[in-house]
C-alpha cells in the first residue's frame, strides 16, 4: 500500500515536470519553426527580385558542424584494402602514414593519403549491384551511401559526423559480381575527429546570402537553386599524415554546382 | 489491483522517458554546441557512426617553426613561382606540403648520392616542386612539420621533388646536391597541373647575362619593378603593461628583486633564474628552474625542442604583421642551440644585433634565451627597388638575388637587395 502511495507521488511529479518541460519546449519550438519559415519566405522574395527561383519548403536545418582534422590510420587502410581485395594482403608497403600499398592474388590497392586506386582481377562479390557495394562499403569500415550508379559504376560517398563529405567519393566498377576496379578518394581516418575551431558552420540563408553577394565575382548567371546540402569538403594541408575538412553548403543551381565555405562564406564552384 | 499497479508502473516509465527527451530538446535546442558530440556517441552506441569528436586547442598549424620562403612549381604547362607574400607561400605550402612530406617519408637514405649542378637544372626542368627554407635545417624537422617521419638526417636549405616516371627527392646540403631515390612513386601531375605558368624562372633557367653572374637557384620574375612593402617598427617593451605582462608570463614576480643599472638594464631576480630587459628591447633570460612547463621541452629531441621554442617565443614576442622563422639548429658542446630571425612578407629583417632570437637548450630544459624584441607593422607604402635584372648586375657574383630587410633600431625598416 505504501509502495503504491509513493508510485501515486511519483507519477505526480513526473507529470507536473512534463508540463513544465512543454510550456519551456512548445513555444519556443514553435517561434523557431516560425522564424525559419518567415526567413525561407523573405529570401525567397529576395531572390525572386533577381529572377532566381528557390526550391519549395523549408529550407534545410543547419548541422552543427565544425572545421576537422582527422589523422590518417593505417589499420583503417588495412580494413579497407582487405575489403576490397578480398584477402589479406600478401605484400604490404606501408612507409609511413601517406603511402599504403597492399597486394594480394586478387589484385592491388594503393592508398595515397585519400586517394586510392585498386585495380583487380579476380575478386568476386557476394551478389551484385547496390546491394554488394553497400556491404563492401560496411566492410571497409565506411559510413557511406551509394549515390550513383551507370552502367556498372557505382559511386558512393562518404559521411563524417553525419555529414557527407562531397570531396570523398568512391567508384567501384563492377562486372556483375566481379570487381574491377574502385578509385577515388575516401578518409581512412581514425576515429576520432578532431574539432579546429568551436565556430561553427552557417545556416543556410546565411549561404545563400553569401552565394547571392558573390554572383558577380564568381559570374553566376543561372536562374534556380535547385538544391542546398550541408557536409564537408576536403582542404589543402600542409601535413602529408593528416587531413583537413572544411563545412559547406552544397548548392546545386542549373548552371552547376557552387559551394559556399560555412566559416569564410568563400564561394566557388565545383571543379 | 494488480493490474492497476503494472498501469502506474508503464506510466512512469513513460513519463520518465518523456521528460529525459523534453529536457533533451530543451537543453540543446535545434542548434545546440554539443548536438554533433550527442549525436555521434548516440549514433556510436547503436552502431550507426564510428567516429567521435573532440576539441584542439589552438591552431596546430601554428606550431611549424619555419616555413619555405620559395617555393617554385614545374608543371606541364611550364614554370609559377611563389615569394615575397606569406598568404602566397602558405596557400602553396598548405597544397604541396602534402605531398612533399610523403617524399620525406619515402626517401631511401641508403640511396643518397650528390649530384651535378648540370644534372640538377635538368631534373628541376621536368615535372618537380621546389621548397627553399632560409638558414639550414634538420631535415627531421621538415618532416616533423609536414606530420611525417623520415629515415634522412641532413641538414637542407631547399628541397625539390621531382614528380617523373623514377620519383627522386633532391637535398641541398652542405656538402652539395644529394639526391635520394623514393620507394614508391608518388602522383603529383594533377595538382601540378593546377598551376599555370607565371613567366618566373631560375637564373639558370634564363641562361644569358647577367642571370649567369647570380646564384643559379635564384629565382627573378623579370618585373620591371621590384615593390616591397613598408613597415613601422615598434620596441614593445616601451609599453609598461606590456613590459609587465612579459615579466609575469615567464613567472617573474615584476615587484620583487628587481633592479636596474646606469645602462637601462632592468633586471628580475629569483632563485630560479634571472630575467634582464634593456630600452632598445632585448630580453635576456637565465634559467636554473628544471619544472617549469614554459622552459621545458617534452622530450630533448630536436621536433621537442624546436616546438618548445616555438611555443616559448609566442609567449614573449609580439611580432605583430612579422613572424619568427627558426634558420638554425646546431649543436655546441652539450648545448642545442636554436636560432630564428624575423620575417616580413616572408623577407628576413636581419638585426643590427645578430639572430632576433636565440635559445640554448641543455638536455630538455631551456637554459638561456635571448630575443630582440620588436613589432612591425604594415605600412600602406610600398617601395620600388631596383628591378632584378639590374640587380643582377650588379650584385657580388654568386650572389642570391633575393630582398631582405634591415632594422637598425629605428621606427622603419630599410630594405634591399642581399649581398650576404
Amino acid at each position: 500500500m505504501r509502495a503504491s502511495k509513493l508510485k501515486n507521488l511519483v507519477l505526480l511529479i513526473l507529470i507536473l515536470c512534463n508540463a513544465a518541460l512543454l510550456v519551456l519546449v512548445v513555444p519556443t519550438q514553435l517561434s523557431q519553426k516560425r522564424q525559419a519559415q518567415r526567413t525561407a519566405q523573405e529570401l525567397r522574395s529576395l531572390f525572386a527580385g533577381y529572377d532566381i527561383r528557390l526550391p519549395a519548403g523549408d529550407l534545410p536545418e543547419a548541422l552543427t558542424l565544425y572545421p576537422l582534422e582527422a589523422t590518417l590510420d593505417p589499420e583503417a587502410a588495412l580494413r579497407a584494402a582487405r575489403a576490397i581485395l578480398g584477402a589479406e594482403p600478401e605484400a604490404v608497403t606501408e612507409t609511413g602514414s601517406y603511402a599504403m600499398l597492399y597486394a594480394a592474388s586478387s589484385g592491388t590497392c594503393a592508398l595515397r593519403r585519400e586517394r586510392l586506386e585498386a585495380a583487380l582481377e579476380d575478386r568476386s562479390l557476394s551478389g551484385s549491384g547496390e546491394r554488394a557495394v553497400a556491404r563492401l562499403l560496411e566492410d571497409m569500415g565506411l559510413s557511406a551511401r551509394v549515390i550513383s550508379s551507370e552502367e556498372g559504376a557505382y559511386t558512393a560517398r562518404q559521411s563524417l559526423l553525419g555529414a557527407p563529405v562531397f570531396s570523398a567519393d568512391l567508384t567501384f566498377t563492377l562486372w556483375g559480381s566481379r570487381l574491377e576496379a574502385v578509385s577515388g578518394s575516401f578518409c581512412a581516418v581514425e576515429d576520432t575527429l578532431t574539432a579546429l575551431s568551436r565556430e561553427s558552420c552557417i545556416s543556410c540563408s546565411d549561404a545563400l546570402v553569401a552565394f547571392l553577394a558573390a554572383r558577380d565575382s564568381t559570374g553566376w548567371v543561372g536562374a534556380s537553386i535547385a538544391r542546398m546540402e550541408q557536409g564537408y569538403l576536403l582542404a589543402d594541408s600542409a601535413s602529408a599524415s593528416k587531413l583537413r575538412l572544411n563545412p559547406v553548403w552544397r548548392l546545386e543551381t542549373d548552371t552547376g554546382v557552387y559551394y559556399v565555405n560555412g566559416l569564410t562564406r568563400e564561394v566557388f564552384q565545383e571543379g | 489491483m494488480k493490474g492497476r499497479e503494472v498501469i502506474k508502473n508503464i506510466l512512469i516509465i513513460l513519463l520518465s522517458a518523456s521528460a529525459i527527451a523534453l529536457a533533451l530538446v530543451a537543453y540543446l535546442g535545434p542548434s545546440g554546441s554539443d548536438l554533433p558530440n550527442l549525436r555521434t556517441r548516440g549514433a556510436a552506441l547503436l552502431g550507426q557512426e564510428p567516429y567521435h569528436l573532440v576539441f584542439s586547442e589552438g591552431d596546430p598549424a601554428a606550431a611549424v617553426a619555419a616555413r619555405p620562403v620559395r617555393i617554385s612549381i614545374m608543371g606541364a604547362f611550364g614554370r609559377a613561382s611563389v615569394q615575397r607574400s606569406f598568404e602566397d607561400l602558405d596557400e602553396a605550402y598548405e597544397r604541396l606540403g602534402g605531398l612533399m612530406g610523403g617524399a620525406l617519408e619515402e626517401a631511401d637514405p641508403n640511396s643518397l648520392a650528390p649530384v651535378s649542378q648540370k644534372e640538377v637544372q635538368d631534373l628541376l626542368e621536368q615535372n618537380s616542386i621546389y621548397f627553399a627554407y632560409q638558414g639550414a635545417l634538420p631535415t627531421r624537422l621538415l618532416a616533423h612539420w609536414l606530420d611525417v617521419q623520415t629515415e634522412l638526417d641532413e641538414t637542407v636549405s631547399a628541397l625539390a621533388l621531382i614528380l617523373e616516371e623514377r620519383c627522386t627527392l633532391l637535398l641541398w646540403t652542405q656538402n652539395g646536391v644529394q639526391q635520394a631515390a623514393l620507394r614508391n612513386a608518388l602522383d603529383g601531375a594533377e595538382l601540378l597541373g593546377s598551376y599555370r605558368p607565371d613567366g618566373s624562372a631560375f637564373a639558370f633557367e634564363r641562361g644569358e647575362p647577367p642571370f649567369t653572374r647570380v646564384d643559379p637557384m635564384s629565382l627573378a620574375n623579370l618585373d620591371n619593378s621590384v615593390q616591397v612593402v613598408g613597415a613601422s617598427v615598434v620596441n614593445p617593451l616601451q609599453n609598461r603593461d606590456s613590459a609587465a605582462a612579459l615579466v609575469t608570463g615567464l613567472g617573474f614576480n615584476p615587484y620583487g628583486n628587481v633592479y636596474t643599472s646606469a645602462r637601462g638594464v632592468t633586471t628580475y631576480e629569483e632563485s630560479a633564474g634571472t630575467l634582464s630587459l634593456t630600452d632598445q628591447g632585448q630580453l635576456l633570460l637565465q634559467n636554473t628552474d628544471e619544472e617549469k612547463p614554459l622552459l621545458r621541452a617534452l622530450s630533448p629531441r630536436l621536433e621537442d625542442l624546436a616546438d618548445c621554442a616555438r611555443t616559448l617565443l609566442d609567449t614573449v614576442s609580439s611580432p605583430g604583421d612579422a613572424r619568427l622563422y627558426l634558420v638554425s639548429a646546431r649543436q655546441e658542446g652539450d648545448e642545442t642551440v636554436l636560432e630564428f630571425e624575423y620575417f616580413f612578407c616572408a623577407l628576413p629583417v636581419y638585426q643590427a644585433s645578430g639572430p632576433a632570437a636565440t635559445v640554448r637548450f641543455q638536455g630538455q630544459i631551456v637554459r638561456e634565451l635571448t630575443v630582440q624584441l620588436r613589432s612591425y607593422t604594415q605600412s600602406e607604402q610600398a617601395i620600388s627597388l631596383l628591378p632584378e635584372l639590374q640587380a643582377a648586375a650588379i650584385l657580388p657574383r654568386g650572389s642570391l638575388l633575393s630582398v631582405c630587410y634591415l632594422d637598425l633600431g629605428g621606427d622603419s625598416l630599410s630594405m634591399g637587395w642581399d649581398r650576404e
